[in-house]
């Protein structure tokens, strides 16, 4: 069974959130990750980039396949995590940790209650 | 109704991850996809690979048939060799690329891709002259390859010594059973390929994995032949891909007749058509079939095969490009870029065999 941390807001499309205060931390989940297979590239914004709330805003790509990951809320890229351009096997290996993704200046909290709880994220993949 | 290898149960025993390819349910992983193939880079993995075709041709005119129906030149096989051929039609298209084992001057085993094989079988019966018998053997015989260096030590614990060279095969008693061991794989390192009855073939395939050999599924064989540089029928060869333009030149023999020598000829002659190249990034991003690529300011061709090479840890693609008429070194530290999600990366041509070339310490 995947990891599913209880501190952590969750999408539909796997990306999770870690708000705190302004800011949202962003990554894939560890269903994510386990669906993928061995990542091998991962394209992301630049500071400063505008993301927007269900569009793309980067690429995760594994020995399969591309795939798109979906912004949880919109808001302004103030921090991308270099290390993943080295070392993008780092979402297979720790992906709520050290495989988090950007950071956002969030542009509306209220997005935030469209997302899914924990539990709420749980059932979704039971489903699946 | 997709088809079953007879490892299927072993496979979900081993908890794979299991897909459909050529209208078979396959295992693409076990674990992890790289974890395999550095397994078979450095030690040793065993394949299913039940799912590919066996085609006998027996019959005192075989000889002549076969060498008027593929590229290679059969006359020059020994009793126990195998070759590598292709099988193309009319106008240099590919029917199939495959593998031909000569049992005796009357009797030849084909083994050729599992997406091609019912193909491949009513092409070969249709052009077979009254005396050459076709036999499909898919359904008795299964097949898995054990490969890596160390595939002889683990090999030879299970089934004895085996004096067999490379490219060449035995057959071997194997309990009440005939086995038939080539040297041979499809991953750009030493190993062996093993037919037999299925019974057998479940039972060696469970003795490899408790001797400790690692399983590995159909990701880490199409990344494996990929670094090796080894073409795949659907992306480096096709109906409108020819062997000349996928460089195999040493496998076709211009010296006898065959279906399509004129169309290909044509090509070597003319040498304006399109030729297979190996393609380094020199970014960071992942190539993948049909992808655009631009020699200069110009659209060349498309990617065949790319993705990361796990071993030699780099970005590669293997395109089938138009170029202008000189040789190909000239194009050898030239300029490239592959078109990726709509930007376009800096690539240069490195020899198509990447596994040889880039090998660290080679």
């Amino acid at each position: 069974m995947s990891k599913i941390p209880k501190n952590l807001l969750y999408t539909e499309e796997h990306e999770w959130i870690l708000v705190e205060g302004s800011r949202g931390t962003i990554g894939i989940t560890d269903h994510a990750q386990e669906a993928l297979g061995d990542v091998v590239y991962v394209d992301l914004p630049k500071v400063g980039d505008k993301v927007v709330k269900g569009e793309t805003f980067g690429t995760v790509e594994s020995v399969k396949a591309a795939s798109d990951i979906y912004a949880p809320v919109s808001g302004t890229v103030v921090e991308v995590n270099e290390a993943l351009k080295d070392n993008p096997e780092l979402i297979n290996k720790s992906p709520y940790e050290d495989a988090w993704m950007i950071v956002v200046e969030l542009d509306d909290e209220s997005e935030l209650d469209e997302l899914l709880g924990p539990e709420d994220y749980e059932n979704i993949l039971e489903g699946e | 109704m997709l088809k079953r290898t007879p490892l299927y149960d072993a496979h979900l025993k081993l908890k794979a991850r299991m897909v459909e390819f050529g209208g078979f349910e396959m295992p693409i992983q076990y674990t992890s996809i790289i974890d395999e193939h550095m397994a078979v880079r450095t030690r040793a993995g065993v394949f299913d690979v039940a799912h590919m075709g066996e085609i006998l041709v027996e019959g005192e005119k075989s000889a002549d048939f076969l060498n008027g129906l593929l590229t290679n030149d059969i006359a020059v096989l020994k009793d126990g060799k195998v070759q590598y051929s292709i099988m193309t039609y009319d106008d240099g298209g590919t029917v199939d690329d495959l593998l031909v084992y000569r049992m005796d001057d009357n009797k030849y085993f084909l083994v050729v891709n599992a997406s091609n094989k019912d193909k491949d079988f009513e092409y070969i019966k249709t052009h077979a002259p009254a005396g050459v018998e076709i036999e499909d053997l898919s359904e008795t015989c299964a097949e898995i390859a054990l490969q890596g260096p160390e595939s002889f030590k683990f090999a030879e614990k299970l089934l004895g010594p085996l004096h067999i060279a490379r490219f060449y095969f035995i057959k071997l008693k194997y309990g009440e059973e005939s086995l038939i061991i080539s040297r041979t794989g499809y991953t750009g390192e030493d190993g062996l390929e093993i037919y037999g009855p299925p019974e057998s073939i479940i039972k060696l395939f469970a003795d490899f994995i408790e001797a400790g050999v690692t399983p590995c599924g159909l990701g880490a064989r199409d990344t494996l032949r990929f670094e090796a540089g080894l073409p795949l029928y659907g992306h480096e060869l096709s109906e409108s891909i020819t062997p000349v333009e996928a460089g195999l030149l040493p496998f076709i023999k211009f010296n006898k007749d065959f279906t399509g020598k004129d169309a290909l000829y044509r090509q070597v002659k003319e040498n304006k058509g399109r030729r297979l190249v190996g393609l380094k990034l020199n970014e960071k991003g992942v190539p993948r079939q049909g992808y655009k690529v631009f020699f200069g300011d110009s659209e060349a061709g498309f990617v065949t095969s790319g993705n990361f090479a796990p071993y030699l840890k780099e970005y590669l693609a293997m395109a089938l490009v138009q170029l202008p008429q000189d040789s190909m070194e000239d194009y050898i530290d030239k300029e490239f870029e592959i078109e990726i999600r709509g930007k376009r990366l800096k690539a240069e041509a490195v020899p198509k065999n990447f596994l040889k070339a880039l090998r660290p310490g080679k």
